[in-house]
């Protein structure tokens, strides 16, 4: 058991991660800095609009607050998942909520950027098949309207993120409230018939009108991989 | 191992687009894994190609081999895949610790220089090369202070080198920052490394930071004239290929071929005699 070992290193990573002042040595303070910069450049990199809305004080403090209590993940750009959901937590800006869905709005293009996918021949579509909403796409209600860069004002707004396999770029798009609905409940073991069918008897909706209207965004949202 | 040879250049994303336009290419790249296992799709055809027509080694950062921890071996599987799926054979790591108790603080952090401290590296390294099933090649880190010493650096490197059967990564930046800023001659650092275990060299850029008073080990500045010298000093002594990383603050990839081409005079001619 080297405890010796532990104990200094224990000391050491515990002064720099919690930004305690060393009186002992300066030096404390650039291991401090070095992590610091370290963190605060992949917030700003992944969060370009969250960060307009924040003062760098407030940014500062979000980051020694993180810092408290840093991430696992070995790979640095996952920082900015571990922040985002520590911001929520701990409920910092509560005041401006559209701030957590712009920190989901820029963490999410990055993510979709980041997975690698195996793509398979797209099939045509059939109300008989069964569809799941693919790894390449997120299917996300907003509250603020985030797509038309109305950060600030209140609008409930279904949208589907996707990765554009033709660009290599993250794309949105504003969908219905029924689709979003839809996709939300496809899954494996049943058409994608019967769930609507389901859908449609909950919300009182005649199902051969739904399927007429729904078929084309259907076969779009197939063409683009994203159910 | 692959008879590594010649100057090499950190393959960064910032220019990785920009090798489509030029000819140049260094005698092999040093990528680091990290940075590469996750890529958008957009660079993915870029940084293969780049991968497969130069000898590529890869050169870590989230290990952690001196901590007094439990080694992550899910990490660790991810690296050998990284590996393995770009037939990579030499991998680096830093001879420091940047995580504890599964916490990240992504900074090269001094260990303990201690008798057993080297026994833990050692058996952290076995571990490693069990599940790799490569040598694994240490670099000697900077440092700003000194957590706690039994020993001198030099001493401890060559012992941890000998125990645990490592290669070295001998970064010549590294020991002109830390010799400058602990006050040691770094020449007679160099004199006493165990040159047999050198495996491959670097040199970086650094600054110096006034309210610390202390240089910076930053890569984020060109070489600076004093790292040339000791490079050329080094060079003589040691026969293993050496390379430039710079990995902050990167400036169009002409003057990173300027400065590659300036690497690769002074190794000419110290080679050459």
């Amino acid at each position: 058991m080297a405890k010796l070992e532990r104990d200094v290193e224990d000391r050491f990573f515990d002064i720099i991660t919690n930004q305690k002042e060393n009186p002992s040595s300066n030096a404390f303070g650039i291991y401090q800095k070095l992590v610091f910069y370290r963190y605060e450049e992949i917030i700003n990199n992944t969060f370009p609009l969250f960060i307009k809305y924040v003062s760098p004080k407030e940014l500062d403090e979000s980051i020694f607050l993180f810092l408290k209590n840093p991430p696992s993940t070995p790979f640095v750009w996952q920082i900015a998942d571990d922040y985002r959901k520590m911001v929520k937590r701990k409920k910092l800006f509560h005041n401006r909520k559209f701030l957590y869905e712009l920190l989901y709005f820029d963490w999410i293009e990055l993510e979709l950027l980041m997975k690698e996918y195996k793509t398979k021949k797209i099939k045509e579509f059939s109300w008989e098949n069964s569809y799941t909403l693919k790894q390449s796409a997120r299917i996300k209600r907003f509250k603020y309207d985030i797509i038309n860069t109305n950060y600030e004002e209140k609008r409930e707004n279904f949208t589907v993120i996707y990765y554009d396999f033709s660009s290599d770029e993250v794309l949105f798009r504003e969908i219905n409230e029924f689709l979003y609905a839809l996709i939300k409940n496809l899954n494996k073991k049943e058409s994608i018939k019967k769930t609507l069918k389901k859908l449609c008897k909950q919300n009182d909706i005649n199902l051969n009108e739904a399927m007429e209207v729904l078929e084309e965004p259907l076969k779009e949202l197939i063409g683009f991989r994203v159910i | 191992m692959i008879n590594l040879k010649g100057c090499g250049l950190g393959l960064r994303s910032d220019f990785l687009l920009d090798l489509e336009d030029t000819k140049f290419r260094p005698d092999f790249w040093e990528v680091t894994p990290e940075n590469w296992m996750f890529m958008p799709k957009l660079f993915e055809k870029a940084f293969e190609q780049a991968v497969f027509e130069r000898p590529t080694i890869a050169h870590g950062l989230s290990l952690s081999i001196g901590s007094v921890d439990k080694l992550n071996k899910k990490f660790v599987k991810q690296i050998k895949t990284f590996l393995d799926r770009y037939n990579i054979e030499y991998y680096s790591e830093h001879l420091s610790f940047s995580s504890l108790d599964n916490k990240q603080s992504y900074e090269l952090l001094p260990v303990p220089m201690t008798k057993k401290m080297i026994e833990v590296i050692s058996d952290r390294v076995k571990e490693v090369e069990d599940i790799i099933q490569r040598n694994l090649i240490l670099e000697n880190a900077t440092y700003y202070l000194v957590p706690y010493s039994e020993m001198a650096e030099v001493d401890f490197i060559n012992e941890v080198m000998e125990k645990s059967g490592a290669k070295m990564l001998l970064d010549v930046n590294n020991v002109f920052v830390n010799s400058v800023n602990h006050g040691f001659k770094a020449r007679r650092f160099i004199d006493q490394i165990d040159k047999s275990k050198v495996a491959y060299m670097h040199t970086a850029g650094h600054y110096f930071d006034e309210e610390a008073n202390m240089k910076i080990d930053s890569h984020g500045m060109p070489i600076d004239k004093g790292v040339w010298k000791l490079l050329d000093y080094t060079l003589k002594q040691v026969d293993a290929p050496v390379m430039i990383e710079r990995d902050n603050n990167i400036p169009p990839l002409e003057e990173l071929i300027t400065e590659y081409k300036q690497m690769k005079k002074i190794y000419k001619e110290v080679r050459n005699g």
